[in-house]
């Protein structure tokens, strides 16, 4: 495995073939991710994807079969101590010790810690509210203080970069939105954070970047504008629907044209013509074709239709 | 460098004492079951002083060192095996080790916590058993400082071994309730067992119990081996556990 610890120093993340197996079970299949700095990146997939064990390979909790990955532009797990020093991270759910009280619990991270730790208890139980409970015993606390102290038990390292696995699990809708204030006041303080969830809506409120995961590979990756811009789709309302359909369905930069309520939904191909030039040629066309229009007007995408329409994609060709 | 270090034992040592079932009943089980022990005999010998012997006095010391050495046995499976499979059991090993700190610094720091916390409890029942012995020694001899050295040492060395070893075993389990009954099993009865099998001949001096007892100054049937052996017995046995379980915490996935 190539160590080399300049490859990716701009890069919060960057991995190059990553690939790991458990037994003949391939979890991860030379993976390909880049994370830049600085940015709430989205980790998505669902269940079984592979998302927790590349958290795992990254935090050197676990080896990779082959390839290489970087983090804070230091190899891991080869300069494992310099480039976790800088990152926090829960992993799966946010794990205590219950007979210890929610300062013990800082207190015992702080420890494997050297440097300021221990100094930035008080300020980081403040930051995510739980000061006042702060002497009670964790297995007290609920899913949502758990989440909120595992957060301030990655602000022990005044970090660099956060991962954190699914950190809305369990949580009731306040809870989110407190979690996503915390996340992206962490963002705008310059520090990236690394969010793995299969909530898509979540990872669209919260990230500006994000890459889908599937079966151990990652399918896509990019900003949050570029994925779901590349699921660009038009409502025409028509009194023919149907031939609509099939006028269209050939031009070149369509994907896709299907009879939908009442009308057509034209899908554009990601890498097409300029969506103005298209539209403007499919109106062209339907008119010269003598068919009425009554509504021309682009479907808001999200990332979920993408993540749906990649996975679906991948169940198809398996 | 050793600051960072003794912040680990101490987060280590914070773990194990908060527990506080658990350093409740080993509380009971090393000072508690010695101090009735002696309460008994002494209510005993006042209330028949021509038949029962003074609860204290130097037979009695050696019978209650003898007995803390079984009471070592099962404080350092509740302890040991605690401070090596507890983060694990949790599963707080995966935060700990997520630090980047070296898994060789959090596997030795268990160790030496165990260690303390175990040495802690048998020099509190050492004591009690000391006092006593010499306190309630009547018309007895009461035992002589030599007697208190070898003994006493030879109990707190068997608990630091014991630790050691189930520090080292206990890398390998994530529950702790199976090791510690196996441990406690094979410390308390079979290794009494095995003693007894003569035809094992010098293989018996391999046991652990049989170096508490060769430590002690007790007699072994059939067993003449010299201290520097048994000594060099509970070592080894120290070391291949840890090593074994320092070559597991380096290389686990968690």
């Amino acid at each position: 495995m190539s160590t080399s610890s300049t490859d990716g120093a701009a890069l919060a993340v960057k991995t190059t073939g990553l690939t790991k197996r458990f037994g003949q079970r391939k979890a991860l299949d030379g993976v390909d991710l880049e994370v830049p700095r600085g940015v709430a990146f989205g980790f998505l997939g669902p269940n079984g994807a592979g998302k927790t064990t590349i958290i795992r390979l990254l935090l050197a909790l676990a080896w990779p079969t082959s390839g290489s990955m970087s983090v804070l532009g230091h190899a891991v797990p080869a300069q494992r101590a310099r480039a976790l020093s800088g990152v926090g991270a829960i992993v799966e759910e946010p794990t205590f010790y219950g007979f210890l009280s929610g300062r013990e619990n800082l207190e015992v991270n702080a420890a494997a810690r050297r440097g300021m730790a221990a100094q930035r208890i008080p300020a980081a139980l403040e930051r995510v509210g739980l000061s006042a409970r702060a002497g009670d015993r964790v297995s007290s606390y609920s899913l949502g203080m758990r989440q909120r102290l595992g957060i301030a038990r990655c602000l022990l390292a005044d970090p660099e970069l956060l991962f954190l696995d699914e950190p809305m699990n369990g949580l009731d809708p306040g809870g989110m939105l407190e979690v996503r204030g915390l996340i992206r006041g962490l963002v705008d303080e310059g520090r990236t954070v690394f969010l793995s969830s299969h909530l898509l809506d979540e990872v669209q409120r919260t990230c500006d970047f994000a890459a889908i995961v599937d079966r151990g590979r990652v399918v896509t990756q990019g900003s949050i504008d570029e994925l779901t811009a590349r699921n660009r789709r038009i409502s025409i309302g028509t009194d023919d629907p149907g031939r609509a359909a099939a006028l269209v369905a050939n031009l070149h930069g369509v994907d896709r044209a299907a009879v939908e309520s009442g009308g057509v939904v034209v899908s554009l191909a990601a890498n097409g013509t300029a969506d103005r030039e298209l539209v403007t040629e499919i109106v062209r066309r339907m008119l010269d074709a003598r068919l009425a229009i009554d509504r021309v007007a682009p479907i808001e995408s999200s990332l979920e239709e993408r993540f749906l329409n990649i996975t679906q994609r991948l169940e198809d060709e398996k | 460098m050793i600051s960072d270090a003794l912040a680990l034992i101490r987060s280590d040592l914070l773990k194990l004492r908060r527990r506080r079932g658990l350093m409740a009943m080993a509380t009971l089980i090393a000072v508690g079951s010695v101090a009735v022990v002696f309460i008994v005999t002494a209510a005993r010998h006042g209330a028949d002083p021509q038949h029962v012997r003074p609860a204290g006095g130097v037979k009695s010391f050696q019978d209650a060192t003898d007995f803390l050495g079984m009471i070592a046995v099962v404080l350092a499976a509740m302890i040991g095996v605690t401070a090596g499979a507890g983060d694990a059991e949790v599963g707080a090993l995966r935060d700990l080790l997520a630090t980047g700190r070296s898994r060789l610094a959090f596997y030795a720091s268990r160790a030496v916590a165990a260690v303390v916390t175990t040495t802690v409890l048998l020099v509190a029942a050492l004591v009690v058993v000391t006092v006593c012995s010499i306190a309630l020694a009547g018309s007895s001899p009461a035992p002589s400082l030599a007697d208190i050295a070898q003994r006493d040492g030879a109990v707190l060395a068997f608990g630091a071994v014991g630790a050691l070893v189930c520090t080292g075993i206990a890398t390998f389990v994530r529950s702790r309730g199976p090791l510690m009954a196996s441990v406690i099993a094979f410390g308390v009865v079979i290794s009494q067992l095995l003693l007894q099998l003569s035809f094992l001949g010098s293989l018996r001096e391999a046991l652990p119990l049989a170096t508490f007892q060769r430590m002690a100054g007790d007699t072994i049937s059939g067993l003449h081996f010299q201290l520097p052996v048994a000594i060099a017995v509970a070592v080894a046995w120290a070391l291949a556990a840890l090593v074994a379980g320092g070559w597991w915490a380096r290389r686990v996935e968690v």
